[in-house]
């Protein structure tokens, strides 16, 4: 099981099929301390690609080295990533604690947007291209898909930065593709790219950059 | 309203108060075609900071310069993002639309984490020490909030950086704090930040390095 002081999580399975399905949550108190009233969330990071059914749940005591089992019900589309949050008390004290994203993947997806990145250090100039680059790994045999990249300006411009056909990836092959933008405005840009199997979008990634002025 | 062609959208109020809240979704086709059987999605990047009840909603046509307004029921308990999707039948074809992240500001929250960068190229190299900055803004008169630092590595360990407090910050004041990583793994790293206001987490942000040989 992983850990973050001082619980100890697993949740399963980390594959699915598309569509609803249970996810199981364990937990284990692996502190000295008991832990009280806790309200346990299964929060997703994107609902479009996973939907948790439900506000979570309570578990009233939680003693040392005891452990509890949760049930989550949730509508998949897409590979996603959600996070575990527990709410409640220790020692008396209010506490937060809260894991880092579980992957849960969707089993029949051909390709997968591994990671989206600014060739750029993170303040760079108005007026200057920088480029960004997404990686796509092949999961199974299939066609090439279609990647966007959109860039978000400060003032709330949406604009298409570039569109790529890849080409037929091979399971566990993975191919960078890159576009360039030219942010002519101060403030915060996100950079989006997503990724296109047909109609149905099977990766979404973005990055922030922040634009100085020239 | 914010343009995605073929859809003009907002999402209104910006900003709500903690609890159980209405926010309300505008859509406008301002292209020239007719759009049908729209599944409508306000999707949440977040559900620990806000919730969107329900699964969407079902626009049956939208002609073009046709308006329509849908009402989502939110639990809003920390500032968010959410983001619009449009799945539908364009000219007789399937399509997807989507528009970017709308932040949406809850409650009177003291400060906001502004970004979380690291202070190097993406695609790092293995055994060199990274420096990583977070810059943290008050929103109000703030004191005694709290920083976290930490990383997801690629075994999947989930490793304290740093932690510190913040000092006394001013609406609209900024403050930067920074930490170092030295990856001893390949793979990709998830840095993350974390804000606190006592036990309430208060923002969160993260930032993805690749690391290699």
């Amino acid at each position: 099981m992983a850990a973050r002081y001082p619980i100890q999580y697993e949740l399963e399975p980390r594959s699915v099929d598309a569509g609803m399905n249970w996810l199981t949550l364990h937990l284990r108190n692996m502190g000295t301390e008991e832990l009280k009233d806790l309200d346990v969330r299964l929060n997703s990071l994107d609902t479009w690609s996973m939907y948790v059914y439900g506000t979570g749940d309570h578990i009233l005591i939680l003693s040392p080295s005891d452990k509890e089992v949760i049930h989550f019900q949730v509508s998949v589309i897409v590979t996603s990533r959600v996070y575990v949050s527990i709410d409640g008390r220790r020692d008396g004290e209010p506490f937060h604690w809260e894991s880092p994203g579980v992957v849960v993947r969707v089993s029949q997806e051909p390709a997968e947007l591994v990671s989206l990145f600014a060739m750029t250090e993170p303040y760079p100039v108005a007026g200057e291209r920088l480029r960004c680059e997404a990686t796509v790994r092949g999961l199974a045999e299939s066609g090439g898909f279609r990647l966007e990249f959109w860039a978000n300006a400060p003032s709330g411009r949406f604009d298409e930065v570039a569109v790529v056909k890849t080409k037929d990836i091979a399971p566990g092959e993975e191919v960078r593709y890159g576009a360039e933008v030219l942010p002519e405005e101060e403030g915060p840009y996100t950079l989006y790219a997503y990724l296109y199997d047909g109609a149905k979008r099977i990766g979404r990634e973005k990055e922030y950059v922040y634009v100085r002025k020239s | 309203m914010a343009m995605n062609y073929p859809i003009e959208y907002e999402v209104r109020p910006k900003a709500v108060a903690e609890g159980m809240r209405w926010l309300t979704l505008s859509l406008k086709n301002i292209g020239n075609r007719e759009l049908k059987d729209l599944d409508v999605r306000l999707n949440s990047l977040d559900t620990y900071s806000i919730l969107v009840r329900g699964l969407g909603e079902l626009i049956p046509t939208l002609e073009p310069g046709e308006e329509e307004e849908l009402p989502f029921h939110v639990s809003a308990q920390t500032t968010g993002r959410v983001y619009v999707v449009l799945n539908g039948r364009k000219n007789g074809r399937r399509f997807h639309w989507e528009s970017p992240e709308i932040f949406i500001r809850v409650g009177e929250q003291p400060a906001e984490l502004v970004s979380l960068f690291a202070l190097t190229e993406p695609h790092a190299r293995l055994g060199e020490p990274i420096k990583c900055e977070a810059t943290v803004r008050g929103l109000i008169a703030s004191a005694g909030l709290v920083w976290e630092f930490w990383a997801e590595v690629p075994g999947g360990e989930f490793k304290s950086l740093a932690k510190g407090g913040v000092g006394a910050l001013d609406a609209g004041e900024e403050a930067r704090y920074t930490f170092e990583i030295t990856p001893d793994g390949e793979g990709i790293y998830v840095l993350h930040a974390y804000l606190y206001q006592g036990a309430r987490r208060i923002d969160h942000r993260t930032e993805y390095l690749s690391i290699s040989l």
